[in-house]
């Protein structure tokens, strides 16, 4: 999905794509790849969210990287079930990806999403899709208990073949909107909630972001 | 006595002996600790190094090695093993170098102010707050957020972090994907504890299981979820350590046993058969043996309660001996001559070579080893009622004999060929002389010291154990530096007051690393400093305050963050026994023992675990300037056991010779006669042990044990020899019962010989030279020229 935002070229939809399956497999998109993103997170210990952009990069399947470059510059790599952060001025971090089950569930189903692979969505989350061709959503709720726990749901805004955004619903009422490809600048520059949101549904004829 | 009433005897018998059987089987507990076959310790170091070998965490250590597929997929692997042992009942702990959070119980995260040096150094001031807060904000927007998030709140200045890092063993593996690794990356390393001491065969049996267990499901797991092509067919788990050493000595010794067993058996069965021309003689002498075995069975349950597997597969060893009491009736069986005469004339011969091997074993009743005492009274009953039932219970169910069995052409070939004229008997002096030589100028080592040797495992698995040890970091097995005080709080302060000059003799590269209790858990005295320190409410309330200025935290968000501080602030210590059930309990038994029976003032231990020693004597130099600390020779120690074990075992079999030559001399009534028995015997094991130094083979436990039984095998042979004295048929009957009786023995302890667990070696080879020697020795010395048929 990542990757379809690199390739904006709109392709003719098949005319019954209503299925899951053909848009999830309308989303497949073969490494290496790389999109831009904004990312705005919020927590209950923050006044204010925090917001940061940068670039998505799958080099080869099975590994991704994001790259932050404002307004600090950091480098995070997923591969091997390892997380490595390189932040500038301090000691390289690595911790375990079964230590952080919110980020093992984001690969996954971005591996999984890239894919174009349904069935292995579907063996670790339910689904549940909602809206029209062009402004369509999907909802993932994580079937295993001990993730559940900790990730409520992973949503994904998307036009057409065009993932546009990903919402990210942890416990604790931390969360998390990435605005991939294009939108991410506009994301970036604009300071009204509403017009970040309707970033991610053009269509915006009342597709309600909460799940 | 009537056929009937002889098939009611042997059905009575063999009830007798299920029910003896079944209820031995039903009270005996096999043990595996090898320390049963060590000799009680002398001094504080000996029983040190006792505990650690049975107790320690060295014995509960199991080490894991995975092999089979990419150092990625290893590493996968490696992960998904540890998360599926994490809460298995019959691990403490698992480690594969991705040591995290869960390595502090939530419980215990508060003292984290007291067990870090942070806040002492200045972490909780108002500027070190505030940059660790901005930190915080890079934390919570990076992935990394994940893993801290759940802190931030109570710990903005990860102390608990700080403590991870600060446990973090000094020499640690190899890492690939942040898991231990092989330096060649060929496989992941991971270090499991059981909770079951080492030599707890059950307990160590159920930890094998749960890890194979989990491996095998962690593979089918990964195998589901990997691409087609991707094989996980070689995926394999290799496990060393005392327990897994333990596990593949009993199944191999069972195995080997069983094999050599039925091959033993069948052999037997085949040379009765041949020798006796009938297939129900050789059943009916295997009667008395069983009987033995299984009153020695019931003896040593009655008297320890359990039985060490060493002493129980030992123990039916040494009981083969009692073979031969059958045979010597069988042999002494003729037409015209009732069982029970028969069985009437051998007794006294029989009962003397019987009653000298047990008097024998009696004495390492005294060895003051446990497994030595089990095993004397395992094979003690099992002689002697082998012997009583060949007497008294045998003649009754065996037919009546219908040919004389000694008639056949061996025997006799071999009495006219070497018994018609007296041999003579001056070159037994040169054979003498040669053996005093070959002890004297031999340059094999007479002992093996090395306690390993008491150890039934095969070297190359030592050797890969030792590898994987050394892989693992896994501190030195040799050198130990050991602190005695009166308390746990007072070896825990000594430790801290230790510290800067052991971290000297670190830089000065005298070791690579050393570990010890206080590193993961300070003492009380400090600790309360720490907590004295440690700023009050207000005062944190203001710093964090002006920490926060600018920050897009909300005001109250590090709330949870003041009350942790405050909390500290009023707990009580943290003490050893606090951390039961946690992870970090583990280390610091590990380095925090009691040795009991020391005096009140060195009766807490302090184990410092040294690694990478370069200058042992710089050590010994550094320990010997403290009052309280000496260095631990593990090695000299085992080595001092090794000989306080061997002098014991000596002076037992010096008074047994002494006992054996009495009753010997009394039972024949002359010194004259007793020497003819006693000589060949004496100069058979010198033959032995001569024979041993000459193949280069330094003696252990085993190769004494079975120097004994030869030696009661050679009293036996000569007893008999000597007993027929000249008469022709008498000699015959004899050669034949002794050829016998020589070729079964020879036969079993030959297969020993060629077995590849080192023990049953050193038995079988030991044994089966002594039966040679002794035969060839007895036949020579011990017998009468054969007078002529009809006069005796």
């Amino acid at each position: 999905m990542l990757l379809a935002t690199l390739l904006p070229i709109s392709v003719p939809l098949p005319a019954a794509a209503a299925d899951i399956g053909a848009r999830i497999a309308g989303l497949a998109q073969p490494p290496p790849a790389t999109t831009a993103f904004h990312e705005r997170r919020e927590s209950p210990l923050l006044a204010t969210a925090l917001a940061f952009s940068g670039e998505l990069q799958r080099p080869v399947a099975g590994e991704l990287l994001k790259v932050v470059s404002w307004p600090y510059v950091e480098r995070t790599q997923i591969a091997g079930g390892r997380v490595t952060v390189e932040r500038e001025g301090q000691p390289r971090r690595r911790f375990s990806l079964s230590r952080a089950p919110e980020l093992q569930a984001l690969t996954a189903s971005f591996e999984a999403i890239l894919s174009g692979d349904l069935a292995l969505l579907q063996k670790h989350y339910r689904l549940q899709m909602d809206g029209v061709e062009s402004s369509w959503r999907l909802v993932l709720t994580p079937l295993d208990a001990r993730l559940a726990r900790r990730v409520k749901a992973l949503t994904l805004h998307a036009s057409g073949t065009q993932l546009r955004c990903i919402d990210l619903s942890l416990a604790g009422d931390e969360s998390s909107r990435m605005w991939l490809g294009e939108i991410a600048s506009a994301a970036q520059a604009s300071d009204d909630p509403a017009q970040r949101d309707a970033l991610c549904a053009p269509a915006a004829n009342g597709v309600d972001a909460a799940r | 006595m009537s056929a009937p009433r002889r098939a009611v005897g042997t059905g009575l018998w063999l009830l007798l002996l299920a029910l003896g059987g079944l209820w031995a089987a039903s009270a005996l507990t096999v043990s595996g600790d090898l320390r049963r076959f060590m000799p009680a310790p002398q001094t504080d170091d000996q029983r040190l190094l006792l505990q650690q070998i049975g107790e320690g965490p060295g014995a509960r250590l199991l080490l894991l090695a995975l092999t089979g597929g990419t150092p990625d997929a290893l590493a996968e692997r490696s992960q998904a093993l540890r998360d599926a042992l994490l809460d298995a009942p019959e691990l403490v702990w698992v480690g594969n170098g991705d040591d995290g959070l869960d390595a502090v119980p939530d419980r215990l995260l508060d003292y984290r102010y007291l067990l870090s040096p942070g806040p002492t150094q200045g972490s909780l001031d108002a500027q070190p707050l505030r940059q660790a807060l901005q930190q915080r904000l890079q934390d919570m927007a990076s992935p990394a957020a994940a893993l801290i998030a759940p802190l931030v709140a109570r710990d903005p200045t990860l102390e608990t972090l700080k403590l991870l890092d600060a446990w973090t063993p000094t020499t640690e593996p190899a890492r690939h994907a942040g898991v231990w690794v092989a330096k060649d990356q060929r496989q992941a390393l991971l270090l499991a504890q059981t909770r079951a001491p080492g030599f707890d065969p059950q307990g160590q049996q159920a930890a094998l299981a749960r890890l194979r267990d989990a491996h095998a499901a962690v593979v089918a797991e990964l195998a589901a979820d990997a691409e087609p092509g991707e094989s996980a067919a070689e995926a394999q788990l290799e496990i060393s350590g005392p327990g897994a050493f333990a596990e593949r000595m009993a199944a191999q010794t069972r195995g080997e046993a069983t094999q050599l067993g039925v091959l033993a058996g069948v052999g037997l069965l085949l040379l009765l058969l041949l020798a006796y021309r009938s297939i129900s003689l050789p059943l009916y002498a295997a009667l008395p043996l069983a009987s033995g075995a299984i009153a020695g069975l019931a003896l040593t349950t009655a008297l320890f309660g359990e039985i060490h597997g060493i002493t129980l597969a030992f123990g039916f060893t040494l009981l083969g001996v009692a073979q031969d009491y059958p045979v010597h009736l069988l042999s002494q069986r003729r037409p015209g001559l009732e069982n029970r005469a028969a069985a009437r004339a051998i007794w006294p011969t029989l009962a003397t070579g019987a009653g000298s091997s047990c008097l024998a074993y009696l004495i390492f009743l005294f060895a003051g080893v446990d497994a030595l005492r089990q095993l004397a009274a395992f094979t003690i009953a099992g002689l002697a009622v082998a012997a009583g039932t060949t007497r008294y219970a045998l003649p009754l169910v065996l037919p009546t004999a219908r040919a004389d069995a000694a008639n056949g052409w061996l025997a006799g070939a071999l009495q006219r060929g070497l018994l018609t004229r007296r041999l003579p008997r001056w070159p037994a002096l040169l054979l003498a002389a040669g053996c005093a030589t070959v002890f004297v100028a031999g340059s094999t080592p007479w002992w093996d010291d090395d306690l390993g040797a008491l150890t039934p495992v095969p070297t190359d698995l030592l050797q890969r154990d030792r590898a994987l040890r050394a892989e693992l970091g896994a501190p030195d097995v040799r050198w130990l530096l050991v602190l005695r005080a009166a308390s746990d709080e007072q070896v825990l302060q000594r430790s801290e007051a230790l510290q800067p000059a052991l971290d000297q003799l670190v830089q000065q590269g005298k070791l690579e690393s050393v570990d010890y209790a206080a590193r993961y858990l300070p003492s009380m005295q400090r600790q309360r400093e720490r907590q004295a320190l440690l700023p009050a409410p207000a005062l944190l309330a203001e710093r964090l305050r002006l920490a926060l200025t600018g920050l897009p935290f909300k005001p109250t968000a590090f709330d949870g963050f003041l009350a942790a501080v405050e909390h500290a602030r009023q707990l009580p210590p943290l003490t050893p026994a606090d951390l039961a059930e946690t992870p970090l309990q583990l280390r610091v038994a590990t380095l925090l023992q009691a040795d009991p029976q020391a005096p009140p003032e060195r009766r807490a231990l302090g184990l410092l675990t040294v690694s990478g020693v370069q200058q042992a004597q710089a050590l010994a130099d550094w320990a010997a300037a403290q009052p309280d600390v000496s260095l631990l020779d593990m090695k000299a120690t085992a080595q001092s056991l090794a000989a306080a074990w061997r002098v014991r075992v000596l002076t037992a079999m010096a008074v047994a010779a002494l006992l054996l030559t009495l009753v010997v001399r009394v039972a024949l009534g002359r010194w004259r006669r007793a020497l003819r028995v006693l000589l060949p015997v004496a100069l058979g094991s010198a033959c032995v042990l001569a024979a041993l130094q000459l193949l280069g083979i330094p003696l252990t436990l085993f190769h004494l044990v079975s120097l004994v039984l030869a030696a009661g095998l050679g009293v036996d042979y000569a007893l008999f020899f000597e007993r027929a004295g000249g008469a022709a048929a008498e000699q015959r009957r004899t050669l034949h019962a002794l050829l016998i009786c020589a070729a079964s023995t020879l036969l079993v302890f030959g297969l020993l010989a060629l077995s590849q667990i080192p023990v049953l070696r050193a038995i079988g080879l030991t044994v089966a030279l002594g039966v040679i020697a002794h035969l060839l020795l007895s036949l020579w010395l011990a017998t009468s020229p054969t007078a002529p048929e009809g006069q005796s």
